[in-house]
C-alpha cells in the first residue's frame, strides 16, 4: 500500500529543512565571491553574486518598512548586497538589542545606528570579543579568514576622512579619539555631522516686535544682531511684557518668553553666567568637571529666572508645555516674543517665521568672558558595529565605507541623484530636492521614505558639503542663523573622555533619581514655592544639601575619574 | 410527544460507570482541553519567572541571563541599593498615596453607583445614563491626559475659567503636586466607573425579586431595600474585586502617572513604575540597569503579594469571603 504523508509529518519535515538551511547558511561562506575593490564599470559593485547581510537597525513608525527605502534599494543595486532587515521600534530597541546574543543565528551581521558607548565600553572590558576592532591589524575572522586592519584595508573612503579630521578643526574635537576605546582599538564606526544647524540649539527673538517698540513708543532697544548681554535681553523682554509689542490692541496678550519645560532656556540663560549646560560640564582648561548646579553661576541663573518669573515676563505655562505643538499653538496666533525651536516655522508657522531670527550667546555682568553656547557634539561613536559572529565582516565594511562617500552621504541624506533631487548647475554649487507634486504631506514626510535618517537612527555623515548646497531659502537662513553661534560652542562632556562600564552603571542609576529631583527643585525656587527661595542663603543651602544627597557628589567623582584616567592616557 | 429508544440505546444508556473506558473516567476529554490553557499559562507566566534570576546578577545581554555573573552582597546588591537609595521612601509613599486612593475610591464609586442607577425606573433614561457612563471607557490614556492638560491651561482652559466662576484659581493646576492624586483619582473615576460598575449592575439584575416583595411587605422602604437587600447581594463580589485590587496595591499604572508627570509635580508624581522606566531606559546613551529595575520589580511584586495574603486573611476571618 502507498503510504501517505499526513499534514503533521509534512510540518515536521518542514522544520527539520528550514533548520538545516538555516544551519548551513554561514558555512557556506565563499571568500572568492569578495570583490575589494568593485568591477572596472561599477566600484561600488562588493561581491560577485549576491549575498544577504542581516541588518539590525532601530525603526520609528514614521518610516516605512526598510526594505522599501529609497537608499537601501539603491545600495543594493550598485553593492550587489541584499539585505535582510530586523528593526524593532526605537521604544523597544535596547531590550530587542540584547535578545539577538542568545543564538548565534540571530545576531546580524551589522548594528546600524544607535550603538551606545557604554556597551561598547562593557564587552571591551570584559573581553567578550562581540565586535569587530575596526583597526585592529592582525584581526582574524571567526571563520579563519586574514582580516586585518579593516580601516587600512577595506575603507579607503572612510580612513582619509579619519585621518583629515572629517574637515574639522581637531583641536576642538578629535573624530580619533572619540573613536578609539582605552584598548585603543575602534569598535564602532562614527555618526558624523557637520551641518551648522544641527550642532547646536537656536533660540529666536521676534526683531519686528522690537521695530514696532521702537518706532510706536521711542524705545532704544538693540535688535537681534545687536544683543549681547543678558541685560539688554532682559530689557527687551520686559518691554515686550509692557507694551503692545504685536500691535494687535492688545497690550497683555504677549508672551516675551516662554519654552517647553524650560528645554534649552535655561541652557541659554546659564551661558550668560558662563556654563552650557545644567548638569556636568568640563572646564574649558579641561582641568575637571563641574556640576553646574553647585556653582555661585547657577544661584544667579536661578535668581534671574526667579525674576522673570514673579514678573511675568516667563510664560506661566512653561512647566505644563511638554510638546511643540502647544507652543505652536501661541506662536501662530503671534504671541510670542521669544524661545527656542529648531527653526522658527514650526513654532510659530510660515506666516510669521520671517519676523524671527536668532541671537545670543550673551554674557552678562556676572560673565564677561568669550561667549559660549551649547554644543552638541561633532563626532558620535555609534555609527555602526559589526559582530565579530558574521562572516561578512569585509563586505560590511566595504558597505560602511561607500556610506561615508559623498555617494553615501547624498543617499543617507536625500536619496539617489536625479531621481530624488538634481544639481541646479554644471558646478554643483546648488540642489534642488524633488518633492512630487502629489505628496499631501511635508518636505520631511516625504524624505522618510527616502532614508532612515528622518526619524529612525543619525545619518553615518551628515555631511554640510552637501546638504549645506540645498536650495532651499528656509533651510539656508537657518544654516546661516546657526552658523553665527559656531565659533562659541563648548560640548561639556566630550566624547572622547570615556567612563568604565562600572562608572557608565552608576551614572544612570543615581541620574535615574537626581536629575528629576534638580528639575523639580529647580522648578521649585524659580516659581517660589514651598518656599524656595533662591535669594535665601539657607534656602539655597538646602537646595545643594539635597543634590548631595541624591548622589551629585558621587556623580561628579566618576566623571573626574574618568578625566583623571584620560589626562594619564593622554599624557596632559 | 414520547420518544421511543431502541434496545441497543437503552443498553447503552444503562452502562454502568464501571464499565467505562479508563479516559472516560477520568474525563480525559476535559483534561485534553485544559491543556493549551495551561501550556499558555506556564510558557508565558512560569517560564518568564526564570528570567527573575537576573536581580541577583549584573546581567548583561551578552552573556545572557544565566551567563551574567552574581552580583555582590550575596545577590542582593541591587535590592541593598534600592532600599537605600535617596527617593525610596518618597516614591514609596507616593505610590501607595496613589494606590489606596484609586483602590479606595474605584471601589466605593462603582457600587454606590450601580445602586442608585439600579433605583432608576425609567429604562431609557437608565441606558442614556449607562451609555455616556460607559463611553469614556474607550477614551485612551494618552487622549485622557491631553485634555486634562487642555482643560487646566492656565490661558484657555475650560476648567479653569469655571472654577474661576467660583472664585477659585485654577491655573495650572496639573502642576501642583498637592492636586496631582485628586486629578489622577478623579479623572480616572470619570474615565471608568461606568465600566467598573457593570459587574455589579449584573448582580443587582439577579437579586430575586422575591426578597424585594417580603421586604415591601416587611414594611421596608427604598433605602432599606436597598441596604438589606441589594448590598447584602454585591458584598462578596465586591470583597473579590477589593482583594484583588489590593493584590496591585503598588502596582500603580504606568502610562497615566508618567503623561501627567511635570518637573513641577514631581513630589507626588514619581513613583515606582517611572523610577524603573527611567533606570531601565536611560537617556544620554548609559548603559539599561535591567538587573536593577528587575529587583525593584522583584520587590514590587514581594510587597504585593504579602499584601494579598493580608487582606485575604483579614477577609477570611471578618466576613468569610476570600480568594482562597
Amino acid at each position: 500500500m502507498r503510504k501517505k504523508f499526513n499534514f503533521a509529518q509534512v510540518l515536521v519535515m518542514s522544520l527539520l529543512c528550514g533548520v538545516m538551511v538555516g544551519c548551513g547558511g554561514k558555512s557556506n561562506y565563499d571568500p572568492d565571491n569578495f570583490l575589494q575593490n568593485g568591477l572596472e564599470d561599477n566600484p561600488y559593485r562588493i561581491v560577485k553574486e549576491p549575498v544577504t547581510i542581516k541588518i539590525f537597525a532601530p525603526h520609528s513608525s514614521g518610516n516605512p518598512e526598510y526594505s522599501e527605502l529609497v537608499m537601501f534599494n539603491y545600495l543594493s543595486e550598485i553593492t550587489g548586497l541584499q539585505f535582510d532587515f530586523t528593526t524593532p521600534d526605537t521604544s523597544a530597541y535596547t531590550n530587542q538589542r540584547a535578545g539577538v546574543w542568545r543564538n548565534d543565528s540571530d545576531i546580524p551581521d551589522l548594528f546600524l545606528f544607535n550603538n551606545a558607548i557604554s556597551e561598547q565600553v562593557q564587552y571591551m572590558e570584559n573581553a567578550y570579543d562581540a565586535y569587530v576592532p575596526f583597526n585592529d591589524d592582525n584581526y582574524v575572522g571567526q571563520n579563519g579568514l586574514q582580516v586585518g586592519n579593516i580601516i587600512n584595508n577595506y575603507m579607503p573612503v572612510y580612513k582619509e576622512k579619519l585621518e583629515n579630521n572629517f574637515g574639522l578643526d581637531v583641536n576642538k574635537e578629535n573624530a580619533k579619539k572619540v573613536a578609539t576605546l582605552s584598548d585603543g582599538k575602534m569598535y564602532c564606526t562614527l555618526s558624523v555631522k557637520d551641518v551648522a544647524r544641527d550642532l547646536t540649539y537656536k533660540m529666536f527673538i521676534n526683531d519686528e516686535w522690537i521695530k514696532n517698540l521702537n518706532e510706536g513708543y521711542g524705545l532704544k532697544l538693540p535688535l537681534s544682531s545687536e544683543i549681547k548681554t543678558l541685560e539688554e535681553y532682559y530689557t527687551i523682554l520686559k518691554a515686550f511684557k509692557e507694551y503692545d509689542a504685536n500691535n494687535n490692541g492688545d497690550p497683555d496678550d504677549e508672551i516675551p518668553v516662554s519654552s517647553k519645560s524650560l528645554e534649552y532656556l535655561r541652557n541659554f540663560i546659564l551661558e550668560a553666567y558662563g556654563y552650557v549646560s545644567y548638569g556636568i560640564e568640563i572646564e574649558s582648561d579641561y582641568s575637571s568637571y563641574t556640576y553646574v548646579p553647585f556653582t555661585e553661576a547657577y544661584r544667579n541663573y536661578l535668581k534671574f529666572m526667579n525674576k522673570l518669573w514673579k514678573e511675568g515676563i516667563m510664560d506661566k505655562n512653561t512647566f505644563s508645555i511638554t510638546t511643540d505643538s502647544q507652543m505652536a499653538q501661541y506662536g501662530n496666533k503671534n504671541r510670542l516674543g521669544s524661545f527656542v525651536s529648531a527653526a522658527a516655522y514650526l513654532t510659530v508657522g510660515y506666516q510669521n517665521e520671517a519676523s524671527y531670527h536668532t541671537f545670543g550667546p550673551l554674557t552678562s555682568s556676572y560673565y564677561q568672558g568669550t561667549p559660549v553656547h551649547l554644543g552638541l557634539g561633532s563626532f558620535i561613536p555609534d555609527g555602526a558595529c559589526i559582530p565579530t559572529k558574521s562572516p561578512y565582516v569585509r563586505e560590511v565594511a566595504r558597505l560602511l565605507d561607500i556610506m561615508y562617500s559623498d555617494l553615501g552621504a547624498q543617499l543617507v541624506s536625500y536619496g539617489v541623484e536625479n531621481q530624488n533631487w538634481t544639481w541646479d548647475d554644471e558646478s554643483h554649487t546648488s540642489w534642488t530636492f524633488h518633492v512630487p507634486e502629489d505628496w499631501t504631506g511635508n518636505q520631511e514626510q516625504y524624505r522618510a521614505k527616502i532614508t532612515p535618517n528622518v526619524n529612525s537612527g543619525s545619518a553615518l555623515f551628515w555631511s554640510n558639503d552637501f546638504v549645506g548646497k540645498m536650495n532651499d531659502d528656509i533651510l539656508n537662513n537657518l544654516n546661516e542663523m546657526s552658523e553665527s553661534y559656531l565659533p562659541y560652542l563648548k560640548v561639556p562632556e566630550p566624547a572622547e573622555i570615556k567612563m568604565n562600564s562600572s562608572e557608565y552603571a552608576t551614572i544612570t542609576t543615581i541620574k535615574a533619581a537626581l536629575d528629576p529631583q534638580f528639575e523639580y527643585l529647580e522648578a521649585s525656587y524659580i516659581r517660589n514655592a514651598d518656599g524656595c527661595d533662591p535669594y535665601d542663603d539657607n534656602s539655597y543651602n538646602s537646595f545643594v544639601s539635597k543634590l548631595k544627597g541624591y548622589g551629585a557628589d558621587e556623580l561628579l567623582k566618576c566623571y573626574n575619574d574618568a578625566l583623571t584616567r584620560y589626562k594619564q592616557q593622554e599624557n596632559l | 410527544m414520547e420518544v421511543k429508544l431502541t434496545r441497543e440505546e437503552i443498553a447503552h444508556l444503562s452502562t454502568t460507570p464501571s464499565k467505562r473506558k479508563w479516559y472516560s473516567k477520568i474525563g480525559l476529554a476535559l483534561f485534553v482541553m485544559t491543556i493549551p490553557t495551561v501550556l499558555y499559562i506556564f510558557i508565558f507566566h512560569y517560564l518568564p519567572l526564570g528570567g527573575l534570576v537576573i536581580a541577583f546578577k549584573d546581567y548583561t545581554a551578552f552573556k545572557g541571563i544565566f551567563g551574567s555573573p552574581w552580583t555582590s552582597m550575596g545577590g542582593f546588591k541591587h535590592f541593598y541599593t534600592f532600599i537605600t537609595s535617596p527617593n525610596f521612601w518618597t516614591i514609596i509613599k507616593n505610590t501607595l498615596v496613589l494606590s489606596i486612593a484609586s483602590i479606595v475610591f474605584n471601589s466605593l464609586c462603582p457600587i454606590i453607583f450601580a445602586l442608585l442607577l439600579n433605583e432608576v425606573k425609567a429604562k431609557k433614561y437608565k441606558r442614556l445614563v449607562q451609555t455616556i457612563m460607559y463611553a469614556p471607557y474607550f477614551i485612551s490614556v494618552t487622549v485622557l491626559v491631553g485634555m486634562l492638560f487642555t482643560f487646566f491651561n492656565g490661558d484657555s482652559g475650560i476648567f479653569v475659567r469655571i472654577f474661576d466662576f467660583f472664585g477659585f484659581d485654577a491655573r495650572n493646576l496639573m502642576e501642583n503636586p498637592d492636586y496631582f492624586c485628586m486629578i489622577y483619582v478623579v479623572s480616572g473615576l470619570w474615565q471608568g466607573l461606568g465600566w467598573w460598575s457593570i459587574v455589579y449592575m449584573g448582580t443587582l439584575a439577579n437579586v430575586d425579586p422575591n426578597l424585594h416583595d417580603a421586604a415591601i411587605i416587611d414594611g421596608a422602604g427604598r433605602w432599606r431595600r436597598i441596604l438589606y437587600v441589594n448590598l447584602p447581594a454585591i458584598i462578596p463580589l465586591a470583597i473579590i474585586m477589593f482583594i484583588m485590587s489590593i493584590g496591585n496595591i503598588l502596582s500603580v499604572g504606568f502610562e497615566k502617572v508618567y503623561l501627567m508627570q511635570l518637573a513641577t509635580n514631581l513630589s507626588s508624581s514619581e513613583i515606582i513604575a517611572t523610577y524603573v522606566y527611567r533606570v531601565s531606559f536611560p537617556q544620554f546613551g548609559g548603559i539599561p540597569q535591567f538587573s536593577y529595575a528587575t529587583a525593584i520589580g522583584l520587590f514590587n511584586s514581594l510587597v504585593n503579594i504579602i499584601i494579598l495574603c493580608g487582606a485575604n486573611f483579614v477577609s477570611k476571618k471578618v466576613s468569610d469571603n476570600s480568594l482562597w
